[in-house]
């Protein structure tokens, strides 16, 4: 070992990052020369004088500021896992409206497909072979306290608008089996019209119409001096309507869904029955309006 | 749109799962503060001391504690737990005072102060004696006076005690480039002594002496 390399390793050596074996051969070097021996006692003063330096320490002001700002830290992380929080929460919902909405397609995407339909022929004859497809009192109450109301604001709106001012009749006749023949012809549909005639009903007239943007028939009724509208069509186009199997099982859930008031007072019903599907619309009291569900549901 | 909710669900709660929770809702988070805080604190007087040494004013100290502080306690999830804390933060604060320095080519900026002036620092320790005072204090003012990249190795090494291989991975630099900067910075600490014992004392062996006297 000559004093250049001699020299560049007494740092390594009083750093004690030598393995004994290179500290021997170091030693051994320094022992005959008296330039590194010098070097060697002078680096190790040096190195003895830093060690000894005293770090000013930091002053309280600091370690404060620190905390504090560490406090600032910890909140916005805080404040963030909230906004996370919430986020998940959010998808959380919107899965469950999607899985909502996978039970029960929307009313308006059933309405845009009928829609594009509507001008085929009437299909009104074919719902009672099609029962299967009528969702019926088959939910939990708790479920069908969740779903989607069948009668929405703007189906209800057209109930109304068709109701006040119905048009001219088609086909006027106090007969309700005239009327039936009349609308088979038409139609294809043999349900009969209901005939209300224990709780005073007299039928007026019928008409093809539009129920929801599809065909149907309307039926107009005056009971106690009072006009009662009533649509007849095919339920397959309302998958989320009731079906009501006998007048002797409707619960009040079953009314809760089928029954709505409007704004103006009028009480407006939506239910199918045996493959037919019935809205009625009237100004006569709710009672009323149960007992024609009821006389409608007993055939 | 329930295909993409159920899509939206189960990678909330795949996210949640694979880290433990503590992603989406923070419950490991408290813990984890008043743990940084406790290794944290007791290194804030070894890192000021560094600090000051390498920015040579005491409002750029505390500003580079403070900036290394807020980023350690950022990144505290990616240190593992038992390995070197002190050299952890001590990392972080090179790489904030480096990322400063390089900053400073292009605009003078934070850690370093337009008054190039040492700061007044006082001495605790009564027992040392007058002359090893001015020794210490001259030797200080030529430490100072070093570039950083000479002055933080000898720092490290002797005054913190740190191996070459934590220097290393605190500075961000192979092994070898440690050695040599302690040889080149050792180097010139004894150059300029020898010089400044020249002017003062005539007598460069008297000054080193003084240094080892304890």
């Amino acid at each position: 070992m000559n004093c250049r390399e001699a020299e560049k390793l007494i740092g390594l050596y009083l750093d004690n990052e030598f393995s004994d074996a290179d500290r021997i051969e170091i030693d051994e070097h320094i022992s005959s020369c008296s330039r590194c021996k010098s070097i060697m006692e002078e680096e190790t003063q040096l190195k003895q004088a830093i060690s000894s330096i005293k770090l000013e320490r930091a002053p309280a002001a600091l370690r404060s500021r620190i905390l504090r700002s560490l406090e600032g830290q910890k909140r916005k992380i805080w404040a963030f896992t909230g906004l996370k929080l919430a986020a998940s929460l959010g998808v959380v919902v919107f899965s469950i409206i999607g899985v909502y909405s996978l039970i029960k397609p929307s009313i308006s995407r059933d309405e845009k497909i009928c829609t594009s339909t509507k001008n085929d022929s009437f299909v009104l004859a074919q719902a009672s072979m099609e029962n299967d497809t009528i969702r019926s009192n088959k939910f939990s109450p708790k479920y069908r306290k969740l779903r989607k109301r069948v009668i929405n604001p703007r189906l209800m709106e057209n109930l109304v608008v068709e109701h006040v001012r119905p048009g001219p009749v088609e086909k006027r006749s106090e007969d309700p089996d005239q009327l039936a023949e009349w609308y088979r012809g038409k139609t294809g549909l043999y349900t009969p019209p209901p005939k209300f005639a224990s709780w005073g009903g007299g039928m007026v007239g019928g008409r093809l119409s539009q129920f929801a943007g599809n065909d149907a028939i309307k039926l107009i009724y005056s009971i106690h001096g009072r006009r009662v509208t009533l649509f007849m069509f095919n339920p397959r186009m309302m998958p989320g309507i009731t079906e009501i199997k006998s007048p002797g099982i409707i619960t009040k859930l079953d009314l809760d869904e089928i029954l709505t008031e409007t704004p103006g007072g009028r009480t407006v019903a939506v239910f199918s029955h045996n493959g037919t599907g019935y809205s009625l619309i009237s100004d006569q009291e709710k009672d009323v309006i149960v007992s024609l569900i009821k006389s409608i549901a007993s055939k | 749109m329930g295909i993409i909710s159920w899509f939206c669900a189960l990678s909330t709660v795949q996210i949640y799962f694979h880290r433990g929770g503590d992603v989406l809702f923070g419950w490991n988070k408290k813990d984890k503060s008043r743990e940084f805080e406790e290794l944290a604190i007791p290194v804030m007087d070894s890192l000021y001391g560094t600090a000051l040494k390498l920015t040579r004013d005491s409002d750029s100290a505390q500003d580079l504690v403070q900036d290394a502080y807020l980023k350690a306690f950022k990144y505290f999830d990616t240190f593992e737990t038992g390995t070197n804390f002190k050299a952890w933060m001590f990392r972080i604060m090179t790489r904030v005072f480096y990322d400063a320095y390089r900053e400073k080519k292009r605009r003078d900026s934070m850690y370093f102060p337009i008054d190039e002036e040492r700061p007044v620092r006082g001495y605790e320790e009564d027992e040392t004696s007058g002359e090893r005072k001015v020794f210490l204090g001259e030797l200080e003012k030529i430490i100072d006076e070093l570039p950083p990249d000479f002055k933080l190795p000898v720092i490290l090494s002797d005054i913190h005690e740190f191996s070459y291989q934590e220097i290393a991975d605190i500075i961000g630099c192979p092994v070898g480039t440690v050695m040599s900067r302690l040889y080149r910075g050792r180097k010139r600490l004894r150059e300029i002594l020898t010089e400044s014992a020249g002017e003062i004392n005539s007598d460069m062996g008297k000054v080193i002496s003084l240094g080892s006297v304890k």
